[in-house]
């Protein structure tokens, strides 16, 4: 796909990333407009009142239509191939993504059932596996020192009033 | 004199020992994470928010906080120069001239001119400070709600005409921040809004969760996606001190970098992303031999720095007069304000004297201390820069769930960050800025409650906001910042600018 723009700097890697197209603009202009949409419809719902007492849904539901006018034209614009040229949703680090996101919500729901040692050992742990080249040696070494780091910063340290054990 | 009044209660609060202390740890970490690329005094900022909820004075706390933001200028040229990486985006014009002078055997010099305009420009800057933040507060204190409404509007607008790429991409996400910022009760009606009956979130989105989520985890997720090669060749440092010479043709553009910085500073809305970019345009334009810029002018150092530096001290202005932050680190610092009990706005100046005057005070005292940790201490840092990545993401990502779910105990704060990562991962790479975003979220609450506020009061008449002079001024600044980012003339200058930075 050629696009008659000069190239801006596609922001998610080098100028001459092959992986670079309009397709991002699609996405995120998608995305956007969706979101937008959402929070109009739900706003209509607490009620608009009039211009001089504003209801509770007044403003989210004017700022949300203008996210979806804003969204669909900058979705437009991918489709047509005439966007910015950008990374988007190529070669997503799913292993990264996945392990991330795990880490981050294990740590929320374990906390207060295994306690802050063993959720943060957990954590790290599970956020050390994001790294495709690692091993579980290192891994498990990188987990226990962030641990100990982590006791010794936030319960020592800060004294932190957290429940330490299941 | 107020002024002489003012100035020896700050830095007789500033002095005490433990605020010295606190500013040296918050330059100290500041430092460290403007070193390390992949970190940033956002993120650091956001997580250390919740520690200082256990403070026992406000005043230390924010000295802190306030440490890390422009400690973390000074780190960043130092990766910039030494490895042309830059460790913080405002001193990626840094590395276009340092890196070439670190090439030539020239990295020392590099380092101290940097260090040198950053410690004038800092100085200076911190007098600007001291000088325009009484008058602009007694300002502040005569707007009503229509004024109010537009200057967040005109601070909104700056941060899309700053944001790179596209401008209806900023202004969509400026837009999604707003409608973020809404989730939660009603403060006028009551009514919860967007919370799925979910009692915690009645409270409204996290605002740590939110900023650690879209800066922190999203950047972690590219740097998964294109690892940084950070083994690049490392300069060695020889000599550290400038000669007469040197010094006397670094002179002027630091001084030109300082009033340049110290004015964009103010700009509510990210002045201080441009001022370097500014700098950098106006010594080459200015300088009898503008070849030599890019192949390691030192007057391509010199400026940007102070300029960046200079910006950095007075965008605590606004904040401080006006309760507007100037970019995603003052939004960061008004939360600051708000755990510790502290209202901020055009008050706090007269109310809490003390810990105005101790923060202006203590960031001239944290300019020195920089200037004694970085340049001496040198070789320390650039040994950090050999921490592998793979141990410093999962640690990220363990002080984030910590640091969030300590503000106040609640799980659903830790899942946000999750969700705000992965979002911002998404739009990041579709080419959306974050910064517009989290400006959005803190100023959006604020845009709605002065434009009911005004409404009411103009009976429902929308033209209030540009009958009033104040407001219709400040509107039309926005307007014309808006009309300056979308003109093909302007664009293509922001397009070379910013490719310049490669």
């Amino acid at each position: 796909m050629s696009a008659p723009v000069p190239a801006p700097p596609p922001v998610g890697g080098p100028p001459d990333d092959p992986e670079t197209s309009t397709r991002g603009d699609l996405v995120a202009g998608s995305l956007l407009a969706v979101l937008g949409a959402a929070f109009a419809v739900g706003a209509h719902g607490y009620g608009l009142g009039d211009f001089r007492t504003m209801g509770a849904g007044m403003f989210p539901f004017l700022v949300g239509l203008v996210l979806v006018a804003l969204g669909v034209s900058i979705a437009l614009k991918g489709a047509r191939g005439t966007g910015e040229l950008t990374v988007g949703l190529t070669r997503i680090p799913w292993r990264g993504v996945v392990c991330i996101a795990g880490a981050v919500l294990l740590f929320g729901t374990a906390l207060e059932h295994l306690g802050f040692v063993l959720t943060v050992a957990l954590t790290a742990l599970v956020a050390c596996l994001a790294s495709p080249t690692i091993s579980i040696i290192r891994a498990a070494l990188c987990s226990l020192g962030i641990t100990v780091a982590c006791y010794a910063v936030f319960v020592l340290g800060l004294q932190l009033r957290l429940p330490l054990w299941p | 004199m107020d002024l002489v009044n003012n100035l020896s209660l700050g830095l007789e609060t500033a002095l005490q020992w433990q605020n010295v202390l606190f500013c040296l740890v918050g330059v100290a970490l500041g430092t460290a994470v403007g070193v390390l690329p992949g970190i940033g005094p956002t993120a650091t900022i956001a997580l250390l928010l919740p520690v200082t909820f256990n403070f026992d004075s406000p005043t230390s706390a924010l000295i802190m906080l306030a440490g890390i933001y422009y400690g973390a200028q000074y780190g960043g040229s130092t990766t910039a120069i030494l490895i042309n990486l830059p460790g913080e985006s405002s001193s990626a014009v840094t590395a276009i001239d340092g890196n070439q002078m670190a090439k030539k055997g020239q990295a020392g010099l590099a380092l101290a001119t940097a260090a040198i305009g950053s410690f004038v420009a800092g100085t200076v800057a911190t007098l600007v400070l001291a000088v325009a933040a009484p008058p602009l507060a007694k300002v502040a204190l005569t707007f009503g709600a229509a004024e109010y409404f537009s200057l967040v509007v005109l601070g909104l607008m700056i941060s899309v005409t700053l944001a790179r790429g596209s401008v209806p991409k900023a202004l969509a996400m400026v837009s999604l921040g707003i409608l973020l910022g809404t989730v939660g009760q009603d403060l006028n009606t009551g009514t919860p809004r967007f919370t799925f009956d979910v009692r915690e979130l009645f409270e409204g989105v996290n605002f740590v969760a939110l900023a650690v989520g879209i800066f922190g985890i999203t950047e972690i997720l590219r740097n998964l996606r294109d690892p940084q090669t950070r083994d690049a060749k490392l300069h060695e440092v020889h000599s550290l001190w400038p000669r007469g010479k040197e010094l006397r043709a670094m002179s002027g553009p630091i001084a030109r970098g300082t009033g340049l910085g110290s004015l964009m500073g103010i700009l509510p809305g990210g002045g201080h992303i441009l001022a370097p970019f500014a700098s950098y345009a106006a010594e080459k334009k200015l300088s009898r031999h503008p070849e030599q810029f890019g192949h390691g002018a030192l007057a391509g150092v010199a400026g940007p720095e102070s300029a960046n530096n200079a910006a950095a001290q007075t965008s605590f202005i606004p904040l401080l007069t006006l309760a507007i932050p100037a970019n995603p680190v003052m939004a960061l610092m008004i939360g600051a304000f708000i755990i510790q009990g502290i209202t901020p706005g055009p008050n706090v100046i007269n109310e809490q004297p003390a810990l105005v005057w101790g923060l202006i005070a203590s960031m001239w005292i944290g300019n020195v201390l920089l200037v004694a940790l970085n340049l001496p201490l040198i070789g320390l840092w650039v040994r950090m820069l050999k921490v592998p990545y793979w141990v410093m993401f999962p640690t990220i990502v363990v002080l984030a769930s910590i640091g969030t779910y300590s503000v106040s105990n609640n799980p659903w704060h830790v899942f946000m960050i999750a969700a705000f990562g992965l979002l911002g991962f998404v739009l990041v790479q579709c080419g959306c800025e974050p910064a517009p975003l989290l400006l959005g979220f803190v100023l959006g609450p604020l845009l709605e409650e002065n434009l009911r506020r005004a409404m009411l009061i103009s009976q429902g008449d929308p033209s209030t906001f540009v009958t009033r002079p104040i407001s219709a001024g400040l509107l039309a600044v926005g307007a014309l910042a808006l009309l300056v980012a979308v003109l093909p003339a302007m664009r293509k200058k922001r397009e070379k600018v910013f490719v310049e930075e490669d």
